[in-house]
C-alpha cells in the first residue's frame, strides 16, 4: 500500500512538473528532434551551438516572429545558470552577432541522463527572415564536473545548418559538420504584407538630372489594409513622397528625384506604411542602388572631347574673322529642367585664339547652358554675351563680334519702370542685321541702377529686346547714335522709348468717317494706310464694342495698303477701332470710336413724318408725286415768308432773307424735301447753298449801303 | 411787379409746370399708341401696298406725337410767358 501511495506521488510530481513547463508561443518551425546518439558536453568555456536555415525544412512567409527553442538536455551536477541565444552567422556560418537571449535559464531545475525537450523562452522576442543562417548558441556558468549535455547526432542529416563549437568562450568557433543537436525553434509565421512587382528606375542618371522617375508597383490585401497606404521612397538617406495609382490589388508609387547629392552609388528602398483599423503597419521594401555619373563641362580635352560650343570671333562691320580671347567666362550647365540644380565652369585665357571649344558629358545627352563670355581682343574693346541656350551634341558654332574702338560707341541703357524707379535684372540684348541675318551682337542684365551699357556701332539700327519679371517684353528698333537711352516699361503694356517715332512717315485714312453710325446697319470699316519712313510689315484693326470685346478683325501683311472688314452694327451703342501697325516687330496702335444711333424708338418723331411723307410720295398719294411735293414746299416757302413779312412788316431785303434762308435750311437740309428742287444733284442740298449765298451778298449789300 | 403780381406768376409758373410734368406723362401713353398703331397689324405704316388713305393716316399718326409735345410746351410756356411778358 505504501509503495502504490509513493508512486502516485511521484505520479503527480512528474505531472506538476510537466505541466508547470512553460509552453512556448506559437508553432514549430526548423527542427531535428531524433537520431541523438551522445551529447555536446557544456561547461566553462565549451560552448555549443546548432545552426539553421529559416524556411529549409518548414516554409514560413516572410519570417518567424521567435518565442523560444525547445532543446534535449541534461544536466550533470548542479551546473548553475545557462545563456541561450540566438545569433546571426557569418560567411562561415560561424556565430557572429546576437540576435536574442535568455541568461537565466535555471540549469540546475533539469533531469540528469538520458535527457529530455526543456522548452526555452525568449523574453525579447525578435524576427528571423525567411532563407537566413541562424545559430542557437548555448553556455553555462559552471565548470567540471558542472556539466550541461545537449543531446547530438553524430551521423546528423539536418539540411539547413550543423553543430557548431567553442573552446574559449565564443571567440572562436568550429563546426562539427557531421553533426546535428536536437532543437526546435518556436514562433509565430510572419506573413509578407506585400509583393514587390517591379521597382523600375534608370539604372544610371546624371549630376543636374532633374524629375527621375523612381516607380514601385507592389501587391497586396487592400481587404486587409483598406487605409490610405502611403509609401516613402528613401533615397540615399533623403525621404521623398510619393503618387499613388490603385488598380485593384495592385498599387504603384511613383517618386521624382532631382539628383544633387553628386556621383556614386545611391541606396533605393520605399517604406510603406499599411494601414487598417488596428493601426499603420510600416514595411521596407528590398534595398537597391542607382548610379549616379558624372555631368562635366570644360574646355575640350582628351577626357571631354565632344564639342557642343565652338566660339569664334569676327569684326562686326566687315565680318572678318578675329583671333581674341576669353577675358572671363562662367558656364552654368545643367542636365535638367530647373536653373537652381546646375553645375558651375570658369574660364579664361589671356592669349588670342581663333576658337574656343567647349564640350560636355555625358555626351549623349542635351545641355542647358546658361553663359556669360567677356571677350575681347587689341583694338576692340570687350564685349560680352549672355545666353540661357539649350545645346545638343551636333556642335553649336557661335560667331562673338568685335567692333573697332573707332567703330563703336559705349552706350547706357536705364530700364524703368512707369514711377521711374529702376528694374534691377533686365535680360537686355541687342541685335542687328549682319550679312543678311539677324544676329544678336551683345547681351546682358541689368544692374542694381537698372542700367547695362553695350559697345555698339551707332550707325545702323539695333533690335533692342528688354525682357524683366512682371512685365511685357519690350522689343524696339533703336539707332544708337547717343550715349544713353531710358527704357520704360509700363507693366501690362508694352513700355516706350522716348526717343523712338514709329509714326515717322506713316499716314492713314480710317472709314467711315462720320462719328455716328445707326444700328442695325452694315458699314465697311477700313483703314488705309501708308509709310514713307518706316517698313510696315503689318497693319490692320479690331473693332470692339461698348464693353470692350472684339467683334470683328482685320490686318494686312504689307508695306502699307488697305484692309477692309464689312460689319453690321447690330445693337451695339458704341463701336471702337483698335488700329495697328507693325515696325520692326514693335506695335504701334490707337483708337477711334463710333456712336451708335439707336432708331428702335424713332416711330413717334417728326423725322418720321417728314421720312414716311417722302416715301409715301414716293409711291404715290393721291396723285401726288415728288414735283407736286416740291411744289407745295414751294408754296409753304412762300407764303410763310410773305406772311412774315407781312404781320410783322419786315421791309429788309436782308431780313427777309434770313428768313427765306431758313426756311429753305429746314425743308432741305433737315426735312429732305428738296431735292426736286436740285438742278444741281451733284451739290447736295445745293438750294440751301445758293440761298446761302444770296443772303451772304444781300447783308453784304445792307453792309456796305 | 407788386404782391398780387408776384404771387399771379409764381402761381403761373406752378400750373407751367404741373402742365409740363403732366403732359410729359401722358406722351409716354401716346408714344406707345403711336408705335402699336403702325405695326403691320394695325396700320402696317411699312408696308409697300397699303392705301392712300392708310399712308395719310399714317402721317397724321406721325405727327400726334411732335404736335402733342409742341402742344404741352406752348401752353405751359405760354402761361408762364404770358405772366412774365405781357404784364
Amino acid at each position: 500500500m505504501k509503495k502504490l501511495s509513493l508512486f502516485a506521488i511521484v505520479l503527480i510530481l512528474v505531472a506538476f512538473i510537466v505541466l508547470a513547463a512553460p509552453a512556448l508561443d506559437g508553432t514549430k518551425f526548423e527542427n531535428y528532434i531524433t537520431g541523438d546518439n551522445t551529447q555536446g558536453n557544456l561547461q566553462g568555456n565549451t560552448w555549443w551551438g546548432q545552426n539553421f536555415r529559416v524556411g529549409e525544412t518548414v516554409s514560413v512567409g516572410k519570417g518567424i516572429n521567435v518565442s523560444g527553442v525547445n532543446l534535449k538536455l541534461f544536466k550533470t551536477n548542479s551546473p548553475g545558470k545557462a545563456s541561450v541565444c540566438i545569433y546571426t552567422v557569418d560567411g562561415n556560418n560561424h556565430p557572429d552577432t546576437e540576435v536574442t537571449c535568455n541568461n537565466t535559464f535555471d540549469v540546475d531545475g533539469l533531469g540528469g541522463t538520458p535527457g529530455a525537450w526543456v522548452n526555452i523562452t525568449f523574453p525579447d522576442r525578435q524576427i528571423l527572415d525567411d532563407k537566413t543562417n541562424y545559430s542557437i548558441i548555448m553556455n553555462i556558468s559552471g565548470s567540471t564536473p558542472n556539466e550541461l549535455q545537449w543531446r547530438e547526432d553524430t551521423t546528423g542529416s539536418y539540411t539547413g545548418g550543423e553543430a557548431v563549437s567553442s573552446l574559449d568562450a565564443g571567440s572562436s568557433w568550429s563546426k562539427v559538420t557531421a553533426s546535428d543537436l536536437m532543437f526546435e525553434i518556436w514562433g509565430d509565421d510572419i506573413f509578407a504584407v506585400f509583393e514587390e512587382n517591379d521597382a523600375l528606375f534608370n539604372a544610371t542618371v546624371y549630376e543636374t538630372d532633374t524629375d527621375q522617375a523612381i516607380t514601385l508597383n507592389i501587391t497586396y490585401n487592400r481587404t486587409l489594409h483598406n487605409g490610405t497606404n502611403v509609401a516613402t521612397l528613401y533615397y540615399n538617406g533623403t525621404q521623398m513622397a510619393s503618387t499613388r495609382t490603385e488598380s485593384g490589388n495592385d498599387t504603384l508609387y511613383t517618386s521624382f528625384v532631382n539628383i544633387t547629392d553628386g556621383i556614386g552609388t545611391k541606396n533605393i528602398f520605399w517604406e510603406i506604411n499599411f494601414t487598417n483599423s488596428s493601426g499603420i503597419f510600416v514595411e521596407n521594401t528590398t534595398a537597391r542602388t542607382q548610379e549616379v555619373a558624372l555631368t562635366n563641362f570644360t574646355l575640350c580635352d582628351g577626357s571631354n572631347d565632344v564639342p557642343y560650343i565652338n566660339y569664334t570671333f569676327a569684326d562686326e562691320l566687315s565680318s572678318a574673322a578675329l583671333r581674341a580671347k576669353i577675358d572671363a567666362s562662367t558656364f552654368y550647365y545643367r542636365l535638367g529642367a530647373y536653373d537652381s540644380i546646375n553645375k558651375s565652369f570658369t574660364y579664361s585665357i589671356a592669349t588670342n585664339d581663333t576658337a574656343f571649344a567647349f564640350c560636355s558629358q555625358p555626351a549623349h545627352r542635351n545641355f542647358t547652358i546658361d553663359s556669360f563670355v567677356q571677350y575681347s581682343t587689341d583694338g576692340y574693346p570687350q564685349r560680352f554675351i549672355e545666353e540661357d541656350v539649350l545645346y545638343t551634341n551636333a556642335t553649336t558654332n557661335r560667331t562673338l563680334y568685335l567692333l573697332k574702338t573707332a567703330d563703336g560707341l559705349f552706350v547706357t541703357f536705364q530700364v524703368l519702370n512707369t514711377a521711374e524707379q529702376p528694374i534691377q535684372g533686365t535680360v537686355t540684348n541687342a541685335s542687328k542685321s549682319i550679312g543678311g541675318a539677324t544676329v544678336m551682337v551683345t547681351s546682358g542684365v541689368t544692374d542694381d541702377s537698372g542700367s547695362i551699357t553695350f559697345f555698339l556701332d551707332p550707325n545702323t539700327a539695333h533690335i533692342m529686346n528688354f525682357l524683366a519679371s512682371g512685365f511685357d517684353i519690350l522689343v524696339t528698333t533703336i539707332v544708337p547714335a547717343q550715349s544713353s537711352f531710358t527704357v520704360i516699361l509700363g507693366g501690362a503694356t508694352t513700355g516706350t522709348v522716348p526717343q523712338q517715332d514709329l509714326t515717322k512717315g506713316i499716314t492713314y485714312t480710317i472709314l467711315p468717317i462720320s462719328g455716328t453710325l445707326t444700328n442695325d446697319t452694315g458699314y465697311n470699316f477700313n483703314i488705309t494706310l501708308t509709310s514713307d519712313f518706316w517698313t510696315v510689315t503689318e497693319f490692320g484693326f479690331q473693332l470692339k464694342n461698348a464693353s470692350g470685346d472684339q467683334v470683328n478683325s482685320s490686318s494686312l501683311v504689307d508695306n502699307g495698303g488697305i484692309t477692309t472688314s464689312t460689319f453690321n452694327t447690330g445693337n451695339n451703342s458704341l463701336i471702337s477701332m483698335d488700329y495697328w501697325w507693325v515696325i520692326n516687330n514693335t506695335y504701334t496702335n490707337a483708337t477711334t470710336f463710333w456712336n451708335v444711333f439707336n432708331t428702335e424708338d424713332s416711330d413717334w418723331s417728326i423725322n418720321k413724318f417728314f421720312t414716311d411723307l417722302r416715301t409715301y410720295v414716293t409711291s404715290g398719294m393721291y396723285g401726288l408725286d415728288n414735283f407736286g411735293l416740291a411744289i407745295i414746299v414751294f408754296l409753304v416757302v412762300f407764303i410763310t415768308t410773305g406772311v412774315f413779312a407781312f404781320k410783322f412788316g419786315l421791309r429788309s431785303p436782308a431780313t427777309i432773307t434770313t428768313v427765306l434762308f431758313g426756311l429753305v435750311l429746314i425743308f432741305d437740309v433737315v426735312f429732305d424735301l428738296m431735292d426736286n428742287l436740285n438742278p444741281l444733284p451733284a451739290i447736295p442740298n445745293f438750294p440751301t447753298f445758293i440761298i446761302g449765298l444770296i443772303l451772304a451778298g444781300t447783308i453784304f449789300r445792307e453792309v456796305t449801303k | 411787379m407788386n404782391n398780387k403780381a408776384q404771387a399771379t406768376f409764381g402761381f403761373a409758373i406752378i400750373v407751367g409746370i404741373m402742365i409740363f410734368i403732366v403732359g410729359m406723362l401722358v406722351v409716354n401713353f401716346i408714344k406707345d399708341e403711336v408705335t402699336t398703331a403702325r405695326t403691320a397689324t394695325v396700320l402696317n405704316c411699312e408696308g409697300a401696298d397699303i392705301s392712300d388713305g392708310t399712308k395719310l393716316t399714317c402721317l397724321a399718326v406721325d405727327w400726334v406725337v411732335p404736335y402733342f409735345i409742341i402742344l404741352v410746351f406752348s401752353i405751359a410756356g405760354g402761361g408762364i410767358a404770358a405772366k412774365l411778358v405781357l404784364r
